[in-house]
């Protein structure tokens, strides 16, 4: 569980994130949206220790993250269109993952829906953006997360992949905390439970998809939130 | 640690870059000893293209490695391990594989063509300058966001070392040859770690004169034990600061 308390974060005078309370629970895929530059990836990176926020507190597991690195064991974390090493072999990369995460019980089957063993002693930087993509996705799952956040994760991919990546991210639910941004609204609306829709460095509105349709009268989410955006619009 | 060095390690070993380097350097020696007969000429020839070719190569491909591999240590940022292992793994896998790879080409260079008198020293001074030039490097990237800014401030600094410094020493001695300055002089040139390199080699031939000013007033004032045990305090204090400070930087960054 993931919980997000009275967290800021500014980038010298620049108030990024302005008092974000959440609570991210078990069962839970938690589509995260909003403009461009409302600090979703800020977000993102204060609740895997990339960034330091200056006050408020991220518990996982009612843990603080500021403890120690030792929390990120329970976070699968897939970037978006991550570089890896050039001259690295793809099976050199996932024994070192292997060796850092000391996994017993690990879940390959992206590893092998994805034909990675195929390629698995080509280098890194032969691989094109989809599979690079793949790649990631396979090394997010594979140590059996509690916790899953997921950068874009389906941009880049073949369609094929794509719906593999959704049917694993939906089979994974029960046992999981999920957070995913996308721009693909139309993905969220397939897998996602929850919306988290920042506006300007705070929470807008945490609330589960079906009573977003329903308050709004939609059946899709994009024109839902297409709506709720335009409504802000003439407010302002 | 040990297991990312390793595999950090291996990545840049296999680089197109590496193997250039490495036979740019072999062919260098080779040259050096095959084009006159004498073998210190050579020698003191090797060295000196050492002097300015170790710091330049390690800097700027210290700082566009550490850049290209942004997303990578942003990944590994990710896993369970402490920051302070993240950085000490790239760092010492970018200096294992660059000293392997300057130390193989030049070692077998002189093991080949010369009698191996002045291998020790040579490889002592190319390890201090390619320790001390990747600390710098690192404290560079990880200070500087933009790349092109990174690799700018690593190449001046780059030139500053190898010439400007010399040139403003020599400069002051020069105005100034009415005064007593040398002793100012040996001062000055502790805060050039390749005057500390060119004068350490100094002290193992004697050729003083014509290695530059700086290593002909080392010389003359402090005997060669007490220099280089003083130089080489100062060379470790070279790869100590930068080092300290690159990892503070890499500590508090933003990823």
């Amino acid at each position: 569980m993931i919980s997000v308390q009275n967290l800021h974060k500014k980038y010298g005078k620049h108030s990024v994130l302005q008092g974000i309370n959440v609570e991210l629970k078990k069962g839970m895929i938690a589509g995260l949206i909003g403009q461009n530059g409302t600090g979703k990836t800020t977000l993102i990176k204060c609740i895997l220790g990339l960034t330091e926020f200056q006050t408020g507190d991220i518990l996982i597991e009612g843990k603080s993250i500021q403890a120690g690195p030792e929390y990120r064991n329970k976070i699968g974390y897939m970037a978006q269109m991550g570089r890896y090493p050039e001259n690295m072999k793809l099976a050199q990369l996932f024994e070192m993952m292997k060796e850092i995460r000391d996994v017993k019980n690990l879940d390959e089957q992206l590893f092998e829906q994805f034909a990675l063993k195929k390629i698995e002693h080509q280098n890194l930087g032969q691989l094109s953006g989809g599979t690079i993509q793949k790649v990631s996705a396979a090394l997010a799952f594979m140590f059996n997360p509690e916790i899953l956040i997921l950068d874009e994760p389906t941009a880049g991919l073949d369609p094929v992949a794509s719906e593999i990546l959704k049917d694993k991210i939906t089979q994974e639910r029960e046992n999981k905390t999920i957070l995913i941004t996308s721009h693909i609204l139309n993905d969220l609306d397939e897998i996602a439970s929850h919306v988290l829709f920042l506006q300007e460095g705070k929470v807008l509105f945490f609330e589960t998809i079906n009573d977003l349709k329903e308050k709004n009268g939609q059946q899709k989410l994009g024109k839902t939130i297409a709506e709720i955006m335009l409504e802000k619009e003439i407010k302002s | 640690m040990i297991k990312i060095t390793k595999y950090l390690t291996l990545n840049i070993l296999k680089s197109k870059f590496m193997l250039v380097y490495g036979v740019l350097l072999f062919v260098i020696c080779v040259g050096l000893f095959t084009l006159g007969n004498d073998q210190d000429k050579a020698i003191i020839g090797i060295h000196n293209t050492l002097l300015i070719l170790i710091p330049i190569v390690v800097m700027i491909y210290t700082v566009s490695h550490i850049y290209q591999s942004t997303d990578f240590i942003r990944l590994l940022l990710t896993q369970p391990i402490q920051r302070k292992y993240i950085f000490f793994s790239q760092f010492l896998s970018n200096v294992f594989a660059l000293l392997l790879v300057q130390l193989s080409a030049i070692g077998l260079a002189l093991v080949l063509f010369s009698d191996g008198s002045f291998l020790f020293s040579i490889m002592v001074n190319s390890t201090f300058l390619t320790l001390i030039f990747s600390a710098i490097s690192n404290w560079i990237a990880f200070s500087i966001d933009e790349k092109v800014k990174g690799i700018g401030t690593s190449i001046l600094l780059g030139i500053y070392f190898l010439a400007i410094y010399d040139g403003i020493i020599l400069m002051l001695i020069q105005t100034m040859s009415e005064y007593p300055i040398e002793k100012y002089g040996i001062t000055l040139s502790l805060f050039n770690p390749i005057d500390l390199c060119r004068i350490l080699f100094i002290f193992k031939i004697d050729i003083s004169a014509l290695m530059g000013l700086t290593g002909a007033i080392m010389e003359k004032f402090i005997g060669s034990s007490l220099g280089s045990t003083i130089i080489y305090i100062v060379l470790l204090l070279w790869i100590g600061f930068p080092l300290s400070f690159a990892v503070k930087k890499f500590l508090k960054k933003d990823y």
